[in-house]
């Protein structure tokens, strides 16, 4: 299938502490902020029930201040109305983030901030304290697996086809904030570099999982992940080492040169938001190719006919498929949308 | 002239998930006798008539465990992820040195599907509640919820549920205890299996093979290395089972699991060539992220070979881990199956079991052909359900399938050791520490060596007698200089081909 132009949900994880988010209903803009909250510091406990005498289920009834509420030092958090007031007090300034089942409270430091941003156009469909759900629609390109921090800007090429490799010459400064197109390969140089001149993202049909391992660490794996950290964001399209783009893939990223994107980690997806009839939506991605000794992925290409039951040189036996680049073993060969 | 009627035939479909497509299996049933008639690799969406049987791995379950800070009941928690084929995203311990708001965080940033709160004693529930309330603050908000399963002492585990106020909770018996080790299994194979209420779970399967096998009357052990998932299952001559179902760990779409727990030197030093590790990242990625590839080179079923390996080490580390490592490593008969029973030659399935088990202890191996033994797994798992007897069903057909590929010997020779095998001495081979031979023989055969304690009796297949002194636990150069001339030379002593230069 490769690109296709439709609706897309896209679900935004929050980390803890938000303090403000969207309602449902309300349009959102990809890169723009979407939630923001706090980062918290080891949280102070505050005996709450058993201080005020009375049953952690009568608390509601007492308490002054809302959970994630901000408050300062002293702030009443709770107050019997007696005659003989007894009250529980914020120990520290913060934010009370949590009150246990048995009655408890617990006050954090605030020790810095986060904020989310939408990673496409659209409407807000759910939101609440673990995640906020977008739904718009764009064309959507899916990749194998894609690192780093969500990703937002103007998409550029920075190859001139769709078999060459980003070199990291071709990576300035004046592709700050924009998302770069990078051919078949973006080796770890190309990576780092596109990091240094604040690069939003990289797409390439592959990146060399040693390059990623150097990038992100030894704990990285083939599926990827969503990163909140200032790291580099990378959408591997095919998959590693090499992954020559074939052209029903590589023309559109021509055409939408300077339109917004957006890459969502999560689901490795690209996400650019044109106009629908500015592709033709009948340009089938062609199937991929896992090359026998599992270093590289690339297009199917030219005539191909089934060769039956073939002995391979590793002494698999399994269906073949004649291809211009010799004979691959049948399960070898999956089209570009199959659930990998 | 009186005719007998023939018997009716059943006729039935197992299903064993691959990867990405499906064997399937054609069975007949007649006279309450199954058998096994033949199979095909289709995709899984293929329709068939008639009952079909499905066994497959079930969805992922992820736990995360709050536990008490005993040390004694690190093994008990690990006996019960792991008879469970659960992955432990998290263990969160009441001495845990992360403040609430940070355990809280690990919480939702590990999204567990379940989560296991454990509290031996009522001294502990102050802790374990405090937990649930770090689980409280960072998992609330979830859609779906994770489910809490609180086990063990009685009243503290009621003040933990009434604690989990907005979850879904679940009071099990004690794991510590077999009844409530096999509940914890049960309940996360019900979770696994999700809507597929039907389906046989690929480790439900397993541990009806090594039933049906050991009832022929030796304590078996099974071990099946999949593409996502490793497991190792023992079972007595009586029916008692004890496993360990580790996932994702596997040679195949977990290929990069596996290298993340056991190093990329850790599955490099099984190939007997040398390789860089940045080519060899690549093909563990690229294997990771396509599900049902075929090594058509022979670096790339070199790569697989490797992994089966590490999957299997490292399936016995968390074995050990739990206390289990000699249980699920000594038995008489060893069957190999899942993708470490699929290499395209019987000597690369022998050195998985050999090298990866490291068991001292001698064992006939056997190994699976086409999921045969999968297959007639399902089908016990089945019978069983419906209240047969699997023996009895299936037995027979158990007796064709099960061919033996060697009887292997390890041991530690003295000086003047000699091996005899069926009384003779073997002389054509050196019997020195570090040999690794095999001895042509078909059938049952009884192996000595003069001034050790190995006297065994065992069946012998295609690869004979191995007689392995090499030494527990193996130890491999770590430099290639010398790493690949032994590794090359232990292929060679069963007769395989090191083509490849990488």
């Amino acid at each position: 299938m490769g690109w296709r132009y439709g609706r897309w949900v896209v679900e935004h994880p929050l980390p803890l502490a938000a303090s403000s988010r969207p309602e449902v209903g309300a349009l959102v803009r990809a890169g723009d902020a979407l939630a923001s909250g706090t980062l918290l510091g080891s949280p102070v406990r505050i005996a709450g029930a058993r201080r005020l005498g009375v049953e952690p289920g009568d608390l509601d009834r007492v308490t002054r201040v809302r959970v994630g509420t901000d408050v300062t030092r002293g702030t009443v958090l709770a107050r019997t109305g007696r005659r003989f007031a007894r009250a529980v007090t914020a120990p520290i300034d913060g934010r009370f983030v949590h009150r246990s089942y048995e009655g408890d409270f617990y006050v954090a430091p605030v020790t810095g901030t986060w904020t989310v941003r939408a990673s496409m156009d659209g409407a807000v469909i759910r939101s609440d304290d673990a995640a906020v759900t977008v739904e718009g629609t764009a064309w959507a390109l899916g990749g194998v697996a894609a690192y780093g921090p969500d990703a937002f800007g103007e998409l550029v090429l920075g190859v001139d086809a769709p078999t060459d490799e980003l070199a990291p010459v071709r990576v300035d400064v004046r592709m700050h904030d924009r998302i770069v197109v990078g051919g078949a390969r973006i080796a770890a140089e190309a990576i780092t570099r596109a990091h240094a001149c604040g690069v939003a993202g990289l797409v390439a049909g592959a990146a060399p999982a040693g390059g990623l391992r150097v990038v992100y660490g030894d704990e990285v794996t083939a599926s990827g992940g969503a990163t909140v950290d200032d790291r580099p964001t990378v959408l591997c399209l095919l998959g590693f080492g090499s992954g020559p783009l074939p052209a029903e893939l590589y023309r559109p990223f021509v055409a939408f040169d300077g339109r917004r994107a957006a890459i969502d980690v999560a689901s490795a997806r690209l996400f650019v938001f044109a106009p629908e009839a500015l592709l033709d939506a009948s340009l089938d991605a062609p199937a991929l190719v896992l090359s026998g000794d599992f270093g590289g992925v690339r297009p199917l290409a030219g005539e191909t006919t089934l060769t039956g039951v073939t002995r391979f040189a590793s002494d698999a036996y399994c269906e073949g498929l004649a291809t211009q680049d010799g004979v691959v073993p049948v399960p070898n060969v999956l089209p570009y949308d199959a659930p990998r | 002239m009186t005719g007998e009627a023939a018997p009716p035939v059943r006729r039935r479909t197992v299903d064993v998930a691959l990867e990405a497509r499906v064997r399937r299996w054609t069975v007949d049933e007649v006279d309450r006798r199954t058998s096994l008639i033949d199979s095909v690799t289709v995709q899984p969406d293929e329709p068939v008539d008639g009952e079909i049987i499905r066994v497959g791995s079930g969805g992922v379950m992820r736990v995360a465990v709050l536990a008490g800070g005993s040390a004694d009941l690190e093994q008990v928690l690990r006996r019960a992820v792991l008879a469970s084929g659960a992955d432990l995203v998290l263990l969160l311990r009441v001495n845990d040195a992360r403040s609430f708001v940070e355990r809280a965080a690990a919480l939702r940033d590990t999204r567990p599907d379940l989560v296991l709160a454990m509290v031996p004693d009522g001294r502990e529930a102050d802790g374990i509640v405090d937990l649930v309330e770090a689980l409280r603050l960072g998992c609330a908000a979830r859609t779906p919820a994770p489910r809490l399963v609180v086990a063990g002492e009685s009243r503290a585990a009621l003040r933990i549920k009434a604690a989990a106020a907005g979850f879904a909770v679940e009071l099990l018996p004690d794991p510590r205890r077999p009844e409530g080790l096999r509940a914890f299994a049960h309940r996360a194979r019900e979770f696994r299996r999700g809507t597929d209420t039907d389906a046989v779970l690929r480790d439900e399967a397993l541990e009806e093979v090594a039933r049906l096998v050991a009832a022929r009357g030796r304590d078996t052990l099974v071990l099946d290395v999949a593409g996502g998932s490793t497991s190792l299952v023992r079972a007595g001559t009586h029916g008692a089972v004890t496993a360990i179902h580790v996932a994702p760990l596997g040679a195949g779409t977990a290929a990069d699991r596996t290298v993340g727990r056991a190093g990329l030197d850790g599955v490099r030093r099984w190939i007997p060539w040398a390789i860089d590790a940045p080519t060899l990242l690549e093909r563990v990625f690229n294997r990771a992220r396509w599900p049902g590839a075929v090594a058509a080179e022979a670096s790339a079923l070199a790569l697989e070979i490797a992994l089966a390996h590490e999957a299997t080490s490292h399936a016995l580390a968390d074995a050990a881990g739990a206390g289990l490592a000699d249980v699920l490593r000594d038995a008489p008969v060893t069957v190999v199956t899942g993708a470490a029973a699929s290499f395209s030659r019987a000597a690369h399935t022998a050195l998985v079991a050999i090298d990866g088990l490291g068991s001292p202890r001698p064992t006939t191996l056997y190994r699976d052909a086409d999921d045969a033994l999968l297959a007639l797994g399902g089908l016990a798992a089945r019978i069983r359900a419906e209240g047969g007897d699997p023996q009895a069903a299936l037995g027979d057909d158990l007796e064709e399938r099960l061919v033996p590929i060697a009887f292997v010997a390890p041991v530690t020779p003295g000086r003047r050791s000699k091996l005899l095998v069926n009384g003779a001495a073997h002389l054509a081979d050196d019997l020195v520490p570090g040999a690794f031979f095999s001895v042509p023989h078909h059938g049952i055969v009884d192996v000595a060596v003069t001034g050790t304690p190995l006297k065994a009796r065992g069946t012998a297949g295609e690869l004979g007698v191995i007689v392995d002194a090499r030494g527990r636990p193996l130890v491999l150069p770590p430099r290639d200089a010398e790493r690949i001339p032994t590794v090359v030379r232990w292929f060679a002593a069963l007769d395989l081909p090191v083509a490849s230069t990488a």
